[in-house]
């Protein structure tokens, strides 16, 4: 059996919605059963990533294990799944952060059996954008990827409390700041609006390009005139850009993480906000090239703007998990500024930061939920001195929080030294040095953090304990890629450097 | 006598109901209002086809008048309802639609 | 011959790094003492002898390797090379982390098993990374051992974490220290855009073709990241916070070696710096202000540790000075003298300090009976570092005072030379405080005893023993490094002595003979007592930019987050909403009104569609529509006619 003749993609993708079906149709007091099942599908798609990521010839590049199957024929809309470096990439961290998140969010408190149904469901649009080639079928993906997290929220979040001050105090009371609902709800308007720009950004494809096919190859062979492309362009931009967290969109997105239950938040920093990423690159400035071009300043000027913008914005926080959430601000603008040089150090760097960063966003969510099971508080300065009795989760913690501040040896110093080099070779070399001075703030926010909630003094006398059995797993097993990815960043840099010196052939003119 | 004047005729009918309809209060007038709206389409359509020199219209008119009396039955029965549930004959007394 | 010197290499810089990996990720080894101590010793054992062996053979080999693979521009490639600069520091490297790593054995005596577990764990991670950076072959991978350095400083300064000063200094540390690497990450960046390489040999082929400006500017901002990590004025302040760490932490990392990192970085990118003139004035420059400065806050420290650490400020900046006066070689000896003599004195301060707990200098007293091995050990530190003869601090200071003195700058030699004055002022105010003052602070209890064990004293007094006779070895230093010793003989020759003696015979009579007050003194001169206290009020200006530049943006942006951009959202959200309330009214629920509605869109259609035969010229529609619509009416009325 060669490796062509299995629909591994298919497997990937569909392993998840099957085991959603499968979840449907059990009772729901079989706990352990439903959790196992759902771990089962998982585990399928990660063995399948496993596999892709292993079998991409890297010499012979270009897309590979494709599906294609007509659907409807007259719209030009087909069933039409394939891989390359970069999808290969996320696919995998997809699947990391899948199965790390559920052993993050194992103990679920109530109606377990419908979490697990929609995390699978999301999960299933999730791969599907990665690997689907057919905009039609991209379009259904996304907001598959998208809707199930209005539920997700609304239903398992917790509601934090926030206290406006100033002004507009009461302004801001009246919206319900911090609850769960305000978050769900405006985390989903937020990204259906989003999807009316993709949508139309689609049909203006479809119908601009003359072909009336929604295949994402044959698009890629035609060149639209100029003023097309930038409108498209920025239809994408401004669609994918409020699920990359894009400023000034992205306050949907501390909102959101903020109010999430565990293993959402992860799913959500980790891995859907680089489907944003994701999209405007391999769509927006994979499809309009000339258009890319013209509006890299932009793109580039407002990732800078992010980077900045997103740290302080951290800093200025004091709800653990809205400091978390901002930081994921600021780093989704190193993946737009990579992608904005249009070079191959830092498209390289985005596409690396995007899966070095969903690892370390989700072992810090994943940490976060634990802080809060143990000590059921988020807020910053009520803690103190953790470090005494949680060690373990301290010592994950200052791994993660260095990540951040891209210290050299963890993967995140790999994707913002090639942004770094990239923005620099950019016709836009200034943008050098907001965002190295983004990295110094990220150490200052960061490490005070750190330092409020670990060190110093014991501040409040209830025991705690530190985590225990299954609730090292995910901290371990993230912590650990983006050490081995710090040290050995070929490991991943080979197959994504493939596809970026190939996307990279569109811009050479 | 021309088709003019049954259109005529036919319009001042429909008029005539469409103002009972929209300015009646009680739930009786208004259904009469209705009758005579749908009298006078029927009239209007036996016109036409009597100008035209042939049966069809004559033949959706008795049509009509059959449906209109079930129609006519099927309010009555609804009004009867309403009465019961409202505690009202008039139509302003009544706004459970209101937004 | 060639493969043993790539062995030895391997068996220099791996060791450490395979006993932070067993320490760190098997549990079992760290919460134990014997073994995780036991092999960070072993690990630390082998790099010393085999840097021993490589300095006995001196080969030259490299070991390289591809990190980054890139096809559009070459690949960033790293390796580890050997040169007789790296050999030095690789000695200074393993010899003083050994002694440190031994002391440290007693010294963490009362520690957890667990936290001894996590010292020794962090110590080898620091052996590792400072034996590789020394060893880097490109700049990038200096970039990553430099950072990978700081870490272990973070780490070991706030290794006692439960108290807020040392999380305060570790976290300070790392910011300082991480602002100047801002500027040393964005010089490297510049450099590698001008050459398109990090690789240090092809880096000064290339160099030369540079424009000058591009490379001055690289070059500053190079140098701002050397400001940070070895603690050069104004970026200093975080290496006396820093001595809230264990002892033996500032002896290594703090004294010794991270500190010198800073020097090393320039003294390795010499040939660039020889291209452009203007940032080595400029490093001479801070270096100068700096070694005075820190001579200066040192007077009036009362802390044992801080006084060592504003020396060490002090020193380096003696180093800077002299490498900007281009005294490569003399800043490099300097830099191996004080990294023997001055963790030497830290080791010896942190032995009273263990058996005393307290680092008050005021609070000790009358040691000099009880423990004459310590007083000795210190002051053959104390001669070291005040430059009296035959110690090997004499030797470096000198070479370094006449180098400027030969080259001309004037103006530098004789600032070095009061700060040597005020040098050898400090450290004997010290030395006679310490252990023939009358301990006057101590509240009434008599002085405990000092213990020393020979896992102490065995460290230090090999450091001591190097210490006086490294001086003698200038010359083979010289020859080693490929240079040549200077024989210089002016008029001049022995003013750095005589100034030193000075300086000692004035804290005898101010602390031990007792014919001056010290307290008097300061009262007279008080405007500049208090500017000392208060360390010329760097503290406070770092802090007032923490509070109000990074806080203050950070309140801003938050506010502008939360209330305008948001703001708007919300804002949108809430009139959509009363919108919505006010529209709602126009249902009242009568089917009347809306059947009105109803009638009137009907007519409304009706008169549209009558009129827009007439109203299609003001529509933009085909002008042929009119007359269609025409058509239609007049065969209408044709039929009527019938």
């Amino acid at each position: 059996m060669t490796t062509e003749s299995i629909p591994i993609l298919s497997i990937i993708v569909l392993s998840p919605l099957i085991g959603a079906f499968l979840l449907i149709i059990q009772p729901e007091k079989w706990h352990m059963q439903i959790k196992l099942t759902a771990l089962l599908f998982s585990i399928v798609s990660l063995l399948g990533s496993i596999f892709i990521y292993i079998f991409y010839d890297q010499t012979a590049g270009g897309f590979q294990f494709i599906e294609q199957i007509p659907i409807v024929k007259n719209l030009g809309v087909s069933y039409y799944l394939a891989a390359d470096g970069i999808s290969i990439t996320l696919v995998l961290l997809t699947a990391i952060i899948l199965i790390t998140g559920l052993f993050a969010s194992w103990k679920m408190p109530f109606r377990s059996k419908e979490f697990y149904i929609l995390l699978l469901l999301l999960t299933t649009g999730v791969f599907g954008v990665f690997v689907s080639f057919d905009l039609f079928l991209f379009f259904l993906f996304y907001e598959l990827s998208v809707l199930p997290m209005y539920l997700l929220i609304g239903i398992w979040g917790t509601s934090a409390k926030v206290t406006p001050k100033g002004i507009f105090a009461n302004a801001i009371k009246m919206t319900g700041l911090g609850s769960k609902e305000y978050g769900a709800m405006k985390l989903t308007l937020y990204l259906l609006l989003g999807s009316a720009f993709i949508l139309v950004g689609f049909f203006g494809l479809y119908i601009f390009s003359g072909l009336h096919t929604f295949n994402y190859t044959a698009l890629e062979e035609v060149t639209l005139n100029k003023g097309t492309q930038n409108w498209l362009l920025i239809l994408f931009y401004i669609g994918f850009g409020t699920l990359a967290g894009v400023w000034p969109i992205h306050t949907w997105s501390p909102d959101g993480h903020a109010a999430a239950p565990t293993a959402v938040s992860m799913m959500h920093a980790g891995v859907l906000m680089k489907l944003g990423a994701y999209g405007i690159i391999r769509i927006g400035m994979g499809l309009l090239p000339d258009a890319a071009e013209t509006l890299a300043p932009l793109i580039g000027t407002v990732a800078v703007i992010n980077i900045v913008y997103g740290a302080f914005g951290a800093m200025w926080q004091r709800d653990l998990k809205y400091v978390v959430a901002y930081s994921s601000v600021s780093h989704m603008g190193i993946v737009l500024l990579g992608a904005a040089t249009l070079n191959e150090m830092g498209l390289n760097g985005a596409i690396f930061q995007m899966f070095s960063h969903g690892i370390m966003t989700a072992l810090l969510f994943a940490l976060v939920g634990l802080i809060y099971e143990k000590a059921h508080s988020r807020e910053i300065l009520k803690m103190g001195g953790f470090a005494k009795s949680m060690p373990g989760i301290a010592t994950f913690f200052l791994i993660g929080a260095l990540t951040s501040l891209g210290l050299p040896g963890l993967s995140g110093f790999v994707a913002e030294i090639l942004v770094f080099l990239g923005a620099w070779k950019s016709p836009l070399s200034w943008w050098l040095i907001p965002a190295v001075l983004g990295a110094f703030i990220t150490a200052v926010y960061v490490l005070r953090v750190a330092k409020w909630i670990f060190f110093g003094p014991k501040k409040n006398s209830t025991p705690l304990k530190d985590a225990i059995g299954y609730e090292w797993i995910a901290p371990t097993v993230l912590s650990a890629i983006l050490i081995v990815l710090g040290v050995y960043p070929k490991l991943l840099l080979d197959p994504i450097s493939t596809s970026i010196v190939e996307f990279l052939g569109k811009f050479v003119k | 006598m021309s088709l003019y004047h049954i259109l005529f005729l036919s319009f001042l009918v429909f008029s005539i109901g469409l103002f009972g309809v929209l300015s009646r209060r009680h739930v009786v007038g208004i259904l009469i209002g209705i009758e005579l709206m749908f009298n006078a389409a029927n009239l209007a359509i036996v016109g036409i086809a009597w100008s035209m020199g042939v049966l069809t219209g004559q033949i959706i008119a008795l049509f009509g008048i059959a449906i209109t009396a079930a129609e006519v039955a099927v309010g009555l029965a609804l009004f009867l309802l309403v009465e019961r549930l409202t505690n009202t004959v008039y139509a302003d007394k009544i706004d459970t639609m209101r937004g | 011959m060639f493969a043993t010197s790539e062995t030895l290499l391997i068996l220099v810089i791996l060791p450490p790094f395979i006993s932070f990996a067993l320490n760190g990720l098997i549990p079992d080894l760290r919460k134990n003492k014997k073994t995780s101590s036991g092999i960070s010793i072993l690990a630390i054992v082998i790099s010393a002898l085999s840097s021993i062996a490589l300095v006995v053979i001196n080969p030259d080999t490299d070991i390289v390797f591809e990190w980054i693979p890139l096809t559009s521009f070459s690949p960033i490639i790293f390796g580890f090379f050997i040169d007789p600069i790296v050999l030095i520091m690789f000695l200074i490297v393993s010899l003083v982390s050994l002694a440190v790593q031994v002391y440290s054995l007693d010294y963490l005596r009362e520690e957890s098993p667990l936290s001894f577990g996590r010292y020794y764990t962090f110590q080898s991670l620091f052996a590792f990374s400072m034996l590789g950076f020394v060893a880097s072959l490109s700049l990038l991978q200096i970039y990553i051992f430099w950072e990978l350095v700081g870490l272990c400083s973070y780490l070991l300064i706030g290794f006692w974490y439960t108290r807020p000063e040392a999380s305060r200094a570790a976290v300070k540390a790392f910011w300082v220290t991480r602002f100047g690497d801002v500027g040393f990450a964005i010089g490297m960046v510049l450099l590698w855009g001008a050459t398109g390489t990090f690789f240090l040999p092809e880096l000064f082929i290339k160099a030369p073709e540079i424009s000058n400006p591009f490379l001055t500017l690289s070059l500053f901002l190079i140098v701002l990241g050397a400001m940070g990590k070895s603690a050069q004025f104004p970026l200093h302040v975080w290496l006396p916070d820093a001595m809230e760490g264990p002892t033996p932490v500032s002896a290594l990392i703090h004294a010794a070696t991270m500190v010198v990192a800073g020097i090393y970085l320039i003294l390795r990118l010499f040939p660039l710096f020889e291209l452009t003139l203007d940032p080595l004035v400029f490093v001479m420059w801070i270096g100068t202000i700096t070694a005075l400065l820190g001579a200066c806050l040192a007077i009036v420290q009362n802390d044992i540790k801080r006084i060592l650490a504003y020396s060490t400020v002090s020193q380096l900046g003696y180093m800077m000075a002299a490498l900007g006066a281009g005294g490569a070689g003399v800043a490099y000896f300097h830099l191996f003298t004080h990294a023997f003599f001055k963790s030497l004195l830290f080791l010896a301060a942190g032995s009273l300090i263990h058996s005393l707990h307290t680092s008050d200098i005021w609070s000790m007293g009358k040691l000099a009976k009880k423990t004459p091995q310590v007083t000795a050990l210190f002051l053959i530190g104390s001669l070291a570092l005040s430059g009296v003869f035959p110690f090997s601090g004499h030797f470096s200071k000198d070479e370094i005072l006449m180098w400027m003195h030969v080259r001309g700058f004037t103006l530098h030699f004789i600032i070095l030379l009061i700060t040597a004055f005020i040098t050898s002022f400090y450290m004997f105010r010290a030395f006679f405080v310490v252990f023939f003052g009358k301990g006057e602070s101590t509240s009434g209890q008599e002085v405990q005893e000092v213990k020393t064990p020979w896992v102490m004293t065995l460290p230090m007094w090999i450091l001591a023993v190097i210490t006086i006779f490294a001086g003698f070895q200038a010359g083979n230093f010289f020859n080693f490094l490929g240079l040549r010793l200077e024989e210089v003989h002016t008029h001049l020759e022995y003013l750095p002595l005589i100034v030193s003696i000075l300086g000692i015979a004035l804290a005898w009579t101010f602390y031990q003979g007792r014919y001056l007050s010290s307290k008097n003194v300061a009262i007279s001169l008080s405007p500049i007592n208090t500017a000392l206290e208060k360390k010329f009020w760097m503290d406070d200006v770092y802090l007032w930019a923490y509070r109000y530049v990074l806080d203050g943006l950070s309140i801003v942006c938050g506010w502008f987050d939360r209330y305008l951009v948001d703001g708007l959202v919300n804002f949108t959200a809430y009139y959509t909403k009363r919108a919505s309330q006010k529209l709602r009214t126009i249902q009242t629920g009568h089917a009347q009104d809306y059947l009105y509605g109803i009638i009137i869109a009907i007519l409304l259609l009706f008169f549209l569609s009558i009129l827009s035969p007439y109203l299609s010229p003001f529509l933009n529609e085909k002008e042929n529509s009119v007359e269609f619509s025409e058509q239609i009416i007049q065969k209408g009325l044709q039929d009527d006619d019938d």
